[in-house]
Formats: structure tokens, C-alpha cells, sequence
């Protein structure tokens, strides 16, 4: 495995290119408590299921899913900013 | 001394610390991230900018609880520590909160003679549970700087960059049996970059044995030092590693009460703190989950199962979308066919009216994809959408709730009693409980465990006996629909339970070695946001209609192959000894079962139909749930299988749990054939 890290954030091969590193807002594990940014997904290369939908962020701890936006919502917060 | 006369810096504390984020704030740079040579273990190194021209190597190491190492993590730390240069420097990073816990590394530390600094991170998070510390008495007990930080918000890292790395001291004694070993060790042990009664200590506590330092010692002088470990067992009678760390946590305590003082107390919250003290009970917490998953079966069975399957079913795909699609085919692709007509609404099947052309015949084909009994819409959509979709989206809400309410990580500890039974390392739990939300993922999850072994038997159970949330939510509906109800569900968590507990009982014979404590920092029970949960919800589904329903296109186009070269057929005829004499089934099954090669749910959903065309007896149907439960999750698990482990050992596992599958699958039907007032 082999990565890169900018500034502590993890960037990995399967991030688009041209997306924005993820960023540094803290994520607190819903099952073991511990608090950590968006970068570590430490195991995202070795997840079959890592395609355009995936919006977990996986624990570096217990390496609980933990469900990071929902497009249908900020689809829909969209509309409602266009619309205001 | 400060940092920018160290050649080396290394962080290092205990797992869950926010190790990794101080890290990240030292190193300003680009870093990179590898394993650690012939281990599986993540190293990643960076540099930390001192001036324009100069820095230094900064190395972030696993999380430890000891360095006498019980996992491949800690030996790995225990290796670095010790390949350390001299100059070399240590930043060790406290949990405040576990202060002991943290002071136990510490103490190790200062054995080891290392130089450094100490980072008394989440130092918010203390203050706010009502905890002050003595920072300048516990400075002067060690002779280092303690450094308040709180790292998630950048707080005290310049504190910390420019702290003062001095050498840690604490002179701790040891038993007599054991000081005096430590005296006699010292004169035959080799040269080392730490203190000789930290690596006498080591040599008694773990042997000469793992430590690369004696590959050079001759077998005369192994001798010595193992007649000497002999001596001090029977000297103390006792576990010489055992009686070290019970001495270093004794001394890590006193330490800790001696500079860690409660200020405020937390707000009481009765009704909570007894809700939280009986979901881990060994009795109430049992009783507790019965209540949950009751439930959670008239939420997800009842209301979704039930109420909001009839209505998209039903009301929607049924009599809307179904009948829309079918007519816009036929007029999209004619060719000479009358459709069924069931309950005012048209259905796939038809009856051919006239001899079809050779263009007609590419009609009837693309129609029959798109609208047929394999078809992408009337099948693949109809079961995905219809019919899982709403019982996953309230069976993920259901999740949500728990998941926020605190309840998963309670569920951890509570199955970590039952899964220490089968005798399954108490870590290996949490994997298990993740794979009630999708299996795959759980999979990936078990990288966490040590050893090669603990990550197989996990990835083996989860795939033999972890219902994931879609297959959790079908077996729902199915139990609903066939008036099994609470009492089907007991039933086939109970065969569930026994065939992995069975598999456990194996598993522990295939895993020599101690346990590992199960660790985990337990979040209070608290009120989940109503804005949280929808969002996760949402996520889940999201995520559940990018995964599943592809493999559901994939799959019915596959079975609508094998039907138009006639293979349906043949290969119900094949599998007919297994599906009917065997699992006592109806020959229909065999396809159903086939779809389980795709997905658990999808083959579940197949079953779904049978029934509601009445074709299985309630018998049929937990004899067909327990067999599909047990078959391997889905495809990408499958791959994540071979990936995780080789693709022989992949494909072995993959063999046992079909053979699993079928045999408890039959075993089940001769039972309930015994016993046929369980049910009907």
C-alpha cells in the first residue's frame, strides 16, 4: 500500500483526479468513540466497492462505515438554494 | 535539548490517541506511507520543517498498549523503538482522559532510556468530563515537559514543537526474584541502543527468542538467560511477564491518582446510566437485545415488510410501473402476443397469437429482457425496488437509530462474552457486528485483526453465518409474509447462532495463542438527531442502489440467457436430487438458489415470490433461508475473499460454507419433519 499524505491528509489512487484532497473536518466513530479526519481511509484500495456512490468513511480504529453525505440531500438543498 | 538537534523523531502511543492527527501537524510536508519490511503493518514517515534548509524524519508507529508485544503491531513498534538511533527522540501521545493507560507506555519508556517529549492530547475532552491534571507535577515525576494539546483543533502543537526533549527517568522496582535476574542478566547481554535493564526485562518477560539484537548470541549463552527466566518463574511462581506488567499498571495507577484529580462531576443521568450498565450485562443485556430485535421486526417487518412492500409492490410496480413498461414495450416492440391479465393489471406472461417472423423473433427477445419472467424491469427492478428497497430503508433507519443511540458499540462487548465462548478473539467482534450492515465492508474491516489466522476464521464466519442489512431486511419480509412472524425469526437466528457457534468451536481449535483484550472507548447513550439519522439513511440507501441493484440487472440477465438456450430447465433437472429429495423444496427453487450465487438477497427476494404464489410451505420456507443465509454473501464479497486471503484458500472457504449451506439446509428439513408442530 502506498500513499501520499499532504498536511496529514491521506490522499490515494482512487480518488479522481482533479477532486480536492479530502479535507480536514474532524469525524467522531459512532461505535468506538475516536475522532479523525476525512483522510484516513487507509483501506479504501483494497474495497471492491469503492465506486462513484461510496460515501463512507471507514474508522482507522474499529473500522466501523461511517456515512458521510447523502447526495439526495445536497441534490435537494441545492434546489431549494436555486430556488431562493 | 530541542527537536532541531534530534536526527530522528518517532511518535508513538497507545491505539485510539490521535497519534496519527499530531503527527500530521508536525509534518507540514509531503509524507509517505509503506509497510514495514515483511509485515503487514503501516509505517508512514514525514518530515518536519525546522528552517528554510533543514528538517528532520518524523515516524508515525502503530498503536501499542505494551512493547512486550502480544500482536504484529506491537512488535513492529518494539522493533523500531529499539532500531532507534541515539539521538534519536520520542513524542509520546496520552489520551489525558486514559492517563494510566498512557503512563504504562511511559514507564517503559523510561526504562528504555529514551529522550523526548509527552503530548497530553484530548486535553479538551478531559477538561470537559471534570479531570485536571497536575501537568507540572507529573513534569517533575518523569523529568520531561508534559505538553496540553488537543489536537483535532490544533491546539498546544507549537507547544509541543518547541518542548524541550530531555531524558525520561523513573526508577520502578520490581519484585525481588525478578531485580535480581535483572542484575545477573545484565553482564551476558549484547550490546543495545536501550538501557540493559530494559532489554534484561524484556528477556525475561518474552525470552531471547523474537528479538532480532540475540540472533548473534551462541546457544551457551541462550542457555543462561533461559536458566535464569527458569530460576525467577520459580522463584516467584508466577507468569514472569504477567508480574512485570502487573507492576508497571500498578505504578502507572499510583502515578496517575497522584496527579489526575476530578473537579466536576458529570450531570447524573439515571434513567441513561442504567439503560447503559444493562446493555452490557450478561443476563439483562441479552434480554435487552430480544427487546431490540423485537422491535426492530415490528418496525422492519411489520411496518416495512408489510405495510410499505404491499403499497410499492403492489400499488406501484404492480399496477403502474409494470403495466406502463409492458405496454410501451409492446408498442416499442411488437410482435403477435396477448398478455396475461391478473387482478385488472397486465403481467409478463403471454400467449403467442400467430407464427413469429425472424424480426419478430429479435422483438420477443428484447422485450422479454425488458419486460419477460427474467426481465430487467419486471424482475430485477421489481425486486430491488419494490421489494428490498423499502424494508432496507427502514431496516438502515432502524440501524441509524442504534447506531447513534450507542447501542453498536455496546452490542460489541455484549457478543465479545458470547464469541470468547467459541473461542474467538475479543477484537474479531466488532468485524463480526459490522457485517450486519454489509459483509463485504466487514471483510475489509478484519485487516484490523493481528494474526493471519484471526482474519481468516472472521472473514469464514462472516461469510457463513453475518447476515448483512438487504438480506436481514428480505428474510423480514419473507417471515412476514408467510405468517411465521417473531417465532420464525427466533428459529432462524437460533440455527444461525448454532451453526457459528459450531464453526467458533473449530475456529478455536485452529487458534493456539492468548487472547487479545477487546478495547474500546464506549460512548455514552445518547438522543440521535433527527437530521443525522435521515442523512445516513439516505447515504445507505444511496450506496445499497449503486451496489446491489447493478448485480440484480446483472443477474436476471443471466438467468434470461440461461432460459432462452433452454439451460432453466436443465439445470433444475440437475439440481433436482439436492433441491427437492435433499432440501425438500420445489423444483421452481433451483433457480432461486441459483440467484444466490449473485447475491444472499437476491436469491432471498426469489423466494419471496415463490411463496406469495403459494409454493412453499412455511417448512420450505425457513429450510430455503437458512440454506440462502448461509450461502457466501454476494460476488464482491466473493472477490474481496480472494483478494484478502489468495484465491485458494478463497475458493476453499467458498466450498465448506456451500457444503455448510446445503447440509444444514437438509438437516433442517429432516428436523422440522420431526418436529412438525414447530411449524406448519
Amino acid at each position: 500500500m502506498v500513499g501520499e499524505i499532504k498536511g496529514g491528509q491521506m490522499a490515494y489512487a482512487s480518488e479522481k483526479p482533479g477532486e480536492p484532497l479530502p479535507t480536514d473536518t474532524p469525524v467522531q466513530c459512532t461505535v468506538c468513540g475516536l475522532k479523525f479526519t476525512q483522510g484516513a481511509r487507509a483501506v479504501c484500495p483494497h474495497c471492491p466497492l469503492q465506486h462513484a456512490g461510496c460515501c463512507f468513511v471507514k474508522c482507522p480504529n474499529c473500522g466501523f462505515d461511517i456515512p458521510q453525505k447523502s447526495r439526495i440531500l445536497e441534490w435537494l438543498r441545492k434546489l431549494v438554494a436555486v430556488k431562493k | 535539548m530541542s527537536f532541531a538537534h534530534c536526527a530522528k523523531v518517532m511518535v508513538v502511543g497507545n491505539p485510539n490517541v490521535g497519534k496519527s492527527l499530531i503527527f500530521g501537524h508536525l509534518t507540514d510536508q509531503y509524507v509517505t506511507v509503506s509497510n514495514y519490511p515483511g509485515t503487514t503493518v503501516t509505517l508512514t514517515r514525514g518530515r518536519m520543517k525546522l528552517t528554510d534548509d533543514a528538517s528532520i524524519l518524523v515516524i508515525d508507529t502503530p498503536g501499542v498498549n505494551n512493547f512486550l508485544p502480544t500482536s504484529e503491531d506491537e512488535a513492529v513498534t518494539r522493533d523500531i523503538v529499539m532500531d532507534m538511533a541515539p539521538e534519536a527522540v520520542v513524542v509520546q501521545v496520552i489520551d489525558t482522559k486514559n492517563l494510566q493507560r498512557g503512563l504504562f507506555l511511559t514507564l517503559q519508556l523510561c526504562e528504555m532510556g529514551w529522550r523526548g517529549v509527552v503530548a497530553l492530547n484530548m486535553w479538551d475532552e478531559a477538561q470537559q468530563a471534570g479531570y485536571t491534571v497536575d501537568v507540572a507535577r507529573l513534569s517533575t515525576v518523569f523529568g520531561v515537559q508534559f505538553v496540553p494539546t488537543t489536537a483535532i483543533r490544533k491546539e498546544g502543537i507549537e507547544a509541543l514543537k518547541n518542548a524541550e526533549c530531555r531524558f525520561l527517568h523513573y526508577h520502578l522496582v520490581y519484585p525481588p526474584a525478578i531485580e535480581s535476574a535483572v542484575a545477573k542478566l545484565t553482564g551476558l547481554l549484547p550490546a543495545s541502543t536501550i538501557t540493559a535493564r530494559a532489554l534484561a526485562l524484556m528477556v525475561l518477560a518474552v525470552g531471547t527468542g523474537p528479538l532480532a539484537c540475540f540472533a548473534t548470541l551462541s546457544p551457551h549463552e541462550r542457555q543462561q538467560m533461559d536458566a535464569i527466566r527458569g530460576e525467577t518463574r520459580e522463584a516467584l511462581q508466577a507468569d514472569i511477564l504477567t508480574v512485570i506488567n502487573e507492576t508497571r499498571a500498578r505504578e502507572a495507577e499510583k502515578i496517575s491518582h497522584s496527579v489526575l484529580q476530578r473537579t466536576a462531576q458529570r450531570k447524573a443521568r439515571p434513567l441513561w446510566e442504567k439503560s447503559e450498565s444493562l446493555s452490557t450485562h450478561p443476563v439483562w443485556g441479552f434480554a435487552m437485545l430480544i427487546a431490540i430485535l423485537y422491535a426492530l421486526y415490528l418496525f422492519v417487518g411489520v411496518l416495512g415488510a408489510g405495510t410499505l412492500v404491499g403499497w410499492c409492490e403492489k400499488g406501484l410496480f404492480n399496477n403502474i410501473v409494470n403495466p406502463s413498461a409492458i405496454r410501451a414495450s409492446d408498442w416499442l416492440l411488437p410482435f403477435p402476443h396477448r398478455h396475461v391479465v391478473e387482478e385488472g393489471s397486465i403481467v409478463p406472461e403471454y400467449t403467442f397469437t400467430a407464427t413469429l417472423t425472424a424480426g419478430e423473433g429479435v422483438c420477443r427477445f428484447l422485450h422479454d429482457f425488458l419486460v419477460g419472467q427474467y426481465g430487467a424491469i419486471t424482475m430485477a427492478l421489481t425486486y430491488g425496488l419494490a421489494i428490498i428497497l423499502p424494508v432496507v430503508l427502514t431496516f438502515f433507519l432502524a440501524f441509524g437509530i442504534l447506531e447513534d443511540l450507542g447501542y453498536l458499540s455496546r452490542l460489541s462487548i455484549l457478543l465479545n462474552r458470547l464469541f470468547r465462548v467459541m473461542g474467538l478473539n475479543g477484537k474479531a467482534v466488532l468485524p463480526m457486528v459490522l457485517g450486519l450492515g454489509c459483509d463485504t465492508m466487514a471483510t475489509v474491516t478484519a485487516r484490523i485483526l493481528e494474526t493471519r489466522k484471526e482474519r481468516m476464521i472472521v472473514t469464514f464466519l462472516l461469510a457463513l453465518a453475518v447476515p448483512c442489512s438487504a438480506q436481514l431486511a428480505v428474510i423480514m419480509v419473507l417471515l412476514a409474509a408467510s405468517g411465521l412472524g417473531f417465532k420464525g425469526i427466533i428459529i432462524w437466528l437460533t440455527i444461525i447462532a448454532l451453526t457459528m457457534l459450531i464453526a467458533g468451536a473449530a475456529a478455536s481449535r485452529l487458534i493456539p495463542g492468548d487472547d487479545n483484550p477487546l478495547i474500546l472507548e464506549v460512548p455514552p447513550f445518547r438522543i440521535p438527531e433527527l437530521r443525522n439519522i435521515v442523512m445516513k439513511t439516505l447515504a445507505r440507501v444511496e450506496w445499497y442502489i449503486w451496489e446491489v441493484i447493478p448485480v440484480f440487472l446483472i443477474g436476471t440477465a443471466a438467468l434470461f440467457l440461461l432460459d432462452e438456450i433452454g439451460m432453466i430447465h436443465k439445470l433444475e433437472k440437475l439440481l433436482h436430487p439436492l433441491v427437492v429429495y435433499w432440501l425438500g423444496l420445489p423444483e421452481q427453487a433451483a433457480q432461486t438458489i441459483l440467484m444466490g450465487f449473485f447475491r444472499r438477497d437476491y436469491s432471498a427476494a426469489g423466494f419471496i415470490h415463490l411463496a406469495k404464489d403459494g409454493m412453499l410451505s412455511q417448512a420450505q420456507i425457513l429450510v430455503g433461508m437458512t440454506t440462502i443465509t448461509l450461502f457466501v454473501p454476494c460476488i464482491a464479497n466473493a472477490l474481496v475473499m480472494i483478494k484478502e486471503q489468495g484465491i485458494k484458500v478463497a475458493i476453499a472457504m467458498i466450498a465448506i460454507i456451500l457444503t455448510i449451506a446445503f447440509g444444514m439446509g437438509g438437516l433442517l428439513y429432516r428436523l422440522l419433519e420431526w418436529i412438525p408442530w414447530l411449524v406448519k
